[in-house]
């Protein structure tokens, strides 16, 4: 989308033209969408903090700054909005067995066989990698993850993220150290 | 494996790296910028020198192999995918807006921290004021809920059963029996040993059927756990342990990591890690406990408990505990219970200022006056952070404002104090909010150490990864730079750097400085303060850098094919009086290939050689064109103006400023004709000492002969010619030398030298011979506290002038090589 017509459709958005909005949210609803999955683990969470990102930029609209670009702008309503979902979510779980460390025996049993030592070749390097993805703490993943899966920047993940691109960079390199060992520990297993 | 895995190359091993670590400064400072590299982070510029650097150092070529590697095998398990959500989306949103502004038409924008646009009407903010109040509400009663949930859980038997449901390459040892493990139960008394390749997998089962099992523990290779007392003891090695419900481990030094639900890893520190490892390089740096994720781990040691919360770190070092805070300090936890705040203050009230004091806690607690100190509050999962300075009786106070509701804080003093280097590690402090006037429940202590931190940011404050701070000691006599690249510290991700053994004495016209280097910064060299000067105290370890364009420069000399070059980069430092060499390449340049090649920013020395000769040109780059820089004389000649009163004080004639033109090189000496300069003429009979450029050491070369001619192992250093009349020649740009090698000899102060009333005299003696018959060379100088017999051995040879107390100089000291000392 070019700025001037980033620029035509938010103009129209403010004199409040839904079907202007709608293109908008066209435009933007796979970026904003695949963001929110990434940090909701959950479509339908997904789909509402998405939701809930373009309502927000709609009544935010009076604010838009034709001299900024918007996605960056929309990229960081969409990660208050997500965080914003996953503190409810969070605030009304309560603690249980972590899932990670069951479906880590399951993984380990393809892995080897603890009785003949047999180290299994069901599993790809692939499917481990993404395994240990899903153990890793959210703040460790979620930098990793939408820097690959999402092809976002540093820049873009410290918008989202609402931290500074040093933190993404820490962040996003401690996860690589944690695979790479845990990935480590299991090949050599 | 996948079909696409054969075409990606396999990494280096671990140990292939451990083989070539990084070599020196150069090394540490790309293996900075691999990952970087490797994730298309890295500036055109950085990049093009760091594929420089890789295709000449085996080492780095290695770490660079491993970061692609490590990249490529993440980009293609998790390939960049579009993810749309299901049909109807935009309708759907604009229905539920549709919705949304019939409800509550007069809804106002609420994005004030969106942070593209200005705060919004007041009654949004009322709005805003009154979901936040009862989003606060709300979270505070599931808090309370969830707090009684946790106290619930001291309902369980927590005796627990050991149980290994994974092992590989792992022995049991029972009664004095070593056998392979199988999966079973360990009892008690037994210990579980894993091989080098080994990985175990130990589950803690309880009587409770809440949640089962109550943690996995995964024992890495090189490790050993037991079971003692029905408690899971840490023996040796590193585990990482993922708890379901509250549990304990044992570790070897007898303390207790208490864990609540989360991951926590304990265990030896692995050095593999630099970024976020610090290397206090301290045998006693043994273990660490942290906090990966979830509950605070509380670490109990000889009745003292200390809480690890999330993303700090715990280390046993030197027979104490010492958390570190990893930059990431903004994590509360369950189970930690608040200070109440006090009872008579009506809730929507602000506290009065927090109080605290700085001391030492190895002078008798006295205050750490000018300390400061960065506090990061941290309440629900957030951290405020403010600075402050501690005043001259070391007490601090913050002013009252929301962020004191918190009730612990981590402080972190960056400022130091030398010579000592006092400084102590971040830790955790509760706020005692029940006091008149909130205050630190206890000090902040700052204790002395061998090894001190210091932090390089940019202009805006935040930590710069990969900058090398170098201690480096400027001499002024010699105007040389010398780098002490065995002391160097790179950055981790925080900025901080550690530095170890600082060189605490040195020579009056010698000082010692940081020199701060990184690829996208301006290179700045700090001079540190003298220890007794009033700046010491309050010196900051904090370093900054100043952000630059990185310009590589192409250089295109070439006047023939088949020559060698040496490329010299040199960059100016801000705060160095002379430029410093960065890098040095050897560039071969054959008929079929380009002659030019890509340096880094600054200004070049080429040096280039032939079968014949080898000449050291002074080059620069502007407009795109490499010159021979007639200029490049003109900083040595401000340096001579500088350093001109100095060398005849020292008693050395500077006859000329010369630079050795040709050096002609040939097998393993190198054939060497010393000149004088401009005219040519050859200097005879002059003592030539071959010379570090980087290290100042030296070595004797030997006389010259009548047509000046000389033959020894130069090895690329540079050469110091003293003529018989004493004449100095020295073919480094950088500056004419001065040199005194001098024998060993004594002092003995005459008596009516002496003062009268006190006993210490401070003689500060300037060498300022020239006899050289050693293998060393310094110019040299000595302050000496004259003992109580006022005999002083073990002095070198050379004239002196002392200093007494009073401020009288003694001109003309002279000791002589049979121990003579003249009095003038």
């Amino acid at each position: 989308l070019s700025k001037r017509s980033e620029n035509d459709l938010m103009l129209r958005i403010q004199a409040g033209d839904l079907v202007a909005f709608e293109q908008l949210v066209e435009r933007y609803q796979a970026m904003v969408y695949g963001l929110a999955l990434s940090i909701l683990r959950s479509p339908e969470d997904a789909e509402e903090a998405a939701q809930d990102a373009f309502i927000k930029l709609y009544r935010a609209r009076d604010r838009y700054d034709r001299a900024r670009d918007l996605e960056p702008w929309l990229l960081r309503i969409a990660g208050n909005a997500c965080r914003d979902l996953l503190r409810r979510r969070r605030a009304a779980a309560l603690p249980t067995a972590t899932a990670a460390a069951d479906s880590d025996d399951d993984i380990m049993a393809q892995v080897a066989d603890p009785a003949t030592g047999e180290v299994g070749q069901r599993v790809g390097v692939e499917q481990l990698v993404r395994h240990e993805l899903e153990r890793l703490s959210e703040k460790v993943r979620l930098p990793l993850e939408l820097k690959y899966m999402r092809g976002m920047t540093n820049q873009q993940i410290a918008e989202v993220l609402g931290v500074s691109i040093s933190n993404v960079k820490v962040q996003v390199a401690r996860a690589k150290d944690v695979l790479q060992s845990r990935l480590e520990r299991v090949m050599e297993a | 494996m996948s079909a696409g895995e054969g075409a990606m190359r396999q990494p280096p091993s671990p140990n292939d790296l451990r083989r070539h670590p990084a070599k020196d400064a150069h090394c540490a400072h790309f293996r900075g910028l691999m990952r970087d590299y490797a994730d298309g982070e890295l500036t055109a510029a950085l990049g093009a020198a760091l594929e420089l650097h890789v295709h000449d150092c085996r080492a780095c070529a290695l770490g660079l192999a491993r970061s692609e590697h490590e990249v490529l095998r993440l980009r293609r398990a998790l390939p960049t995918t579009t993810v749309e959500p299901q049909p109807g989306f935009a309708a759907r949103t604009v229905q539920r807006l549709v919705q949304d502004l019939e409800r509550d038409p007069e809804l106002e924008p609420q994005l004030a921290a969106a942070g593209n646009g200005v705060a919004g009407p007041a009654r949004g903010r009322r709005i805003g004021s009154r979901i936040t109040l009862a989003l606060s509400a709300m979270a505070a009663t599931l808090m309370v809920i969830a707090g009684l949930l946790w106290q619930g859980y001291a309902e369980i038997d927590y005796s627990a059963r050991f149980v290994v449901a994974k092992a590989f390459h792992t022995h049991v040892e029972r009664n004095g029996v070593r056998t392979a493990a199988v999966p079973g139960a360990l009892g008690e008394g037994d210990s579980l040993v894993t091989d080098s390749d080994g990985a175990a997998l130990v589950q803690l089962e309880d009587r409770s059927d809440i949640v089962h099992p109550g943690a996995n523990v995964h024992v890495a290779g090189d490790s050993k756990v037991a079971v003692a007392a029905n408690q899971l003891h840490l023996a040796d090695g590193s585990v990482e342990v993922v708890t379901s419900r509250p549990t304990e481990v044992a570790l070897p030094d007898g303390s207790l990591l208490s864990m609540g639900i989360g991951t926590y890893s304990i265990g030896a520190i692995d050095y593999r890690r630099p970024d976020y490892v610090l290397d206090f390089g301290s045998p006693d740096l043994r273990m660490r406990a942290e906090t990966v994720s979830g509950d605070a781990a509380k670490l109990a040691r000889g009745g003292k408990t200390d809480t690890i919360v999330a993303g700090q770190v715990a280390i046993w070092h030197g027979g104490s505990i010492v958390s570190i805070d990893n930059g990431d300090a903004n994590s509360i936890v369950n189970g930690l219970r608040p200070t109440p705040r006090r009872p008579d203050l009506p809730s929507d009230q602000l506290l009065p200022a927090l109080r605290g004091r700085v001391q030492f806690d190895n002078r008798a607690a006295a205050p750490a006056r000018e300390v400061l100190l960065e506090i990061d509050f941290l309440e629900g999962g957030h951290a405020r952070q403010v600075e402050v300075r501690s005043g001259e009786d070391g007490l601090f106070e913050i002013p009252s404002g929301r962020h004191l509701d918190a009730p612990f804080a981590v402080i972190r003093p960056i400022t130091s104090e030398l010579p000592n280097l006092a400084f102590s590690m971040p830790r955790l402090y509760a706020v005692d909010r029940t006091a008149e006037v909130p205050v630190l429940s206890e000090p902040v202590t700052l204790s002395d150490a061998p090894t001190f931190d210091c932090f390089v940011v940019d202009d805006e404050g935040l930590p710069i990864e990969g900058a090398l701070v170098v201690p480096t000691v400027v001499d002024g006599l010699l105007g040389m730079v010398w780098p002490i690249e065995s002391l160097l510290t790179p950055t981790n991700y925080l900025g901080r750097g550690s530095l170890h053994s600082l060189p605490n004495r040195l020579e009056p016209h010698q000082q010692l400085g940081l020199l701060l280097l990184h690829g996208t910064h301006a290179a700045r060299w700090v001079a540190l303060p003298d220890a007794n000067s009033p700046a010491a105290a309050s010196f900051q370890w904090r370093l900054q850098l100043h952000d630059r364009v990185v310009a590589p420069h192409r250089v295109g000399v070439r006047s023939e094919a088949n020559v060698t070059q040496d490329v010299l980069e040199v960059i100016a430092v801000e705060g160095l009086p002379s430029a410093y060499v960065v890098s040095r390449q050897t560039l071969t340049f054959r008929a079929d290939s380009s002659p030019s090649a890509l340096v880094g920013d600054g200004q070049l020395w080429l040096r280039q050689r032939s079968a014949s000769q080898t000449t050291l040109r002074g080059m620069y780059y502007q407009d795109n064109v490499l010159r021979v820089s007639q200029e490049a004389t003109q900083p040595i000649d401000e340096r001579l103006a500088q350093l001109q009163p100095l060398i005849q004080s020292s008693g050395f004639e500077v006859v000329r400023h010369h630079r050795n033109e040709i050096l002609a090189t040939e097998g393993p000496h190198s054939n060497v004709q010393v000149i004088e300069g401009p005219s040519g003429v050859p200097l005879s009979q002059a003592r030539c000492y071959a010379i570090d450029p980087d290290g100042g050491a030296a070595r004797v070369l030997g006389t010259s002969g009548s047509a000046g001619e000389l033959s020894g192992p130069l090895n690329g250093w540079s050469l110091l010619a003293i003529a018989a009349d004493g004449r100095i020649a020295f073919n480094s740009p950088l500056s004419p030398a001065t040199a005194s090698v001098l024998q060993v000899g004594s002092l003995s102060v005459g008596q009516e030298h002496r003062p009268s009333q006190s006993q210490s005299l401070l003689l500060r003696m300037t060498a300022v011979g020239n006899n050289t018959p050693h293998g060393r060379l310094h110019a040299t100088f000595w302050q000496y506290t004259v003992p109580n017999d006022w005999l002083m051995s073990n002095l070198p040879v050379g004239q002196y002038e002392a200093q007494l107390p009073s401020g009288e100089v003694i001109r003309g000291v002279q000791i002589l090589a049979d121990d003579t000392v003249v009095l003038n």
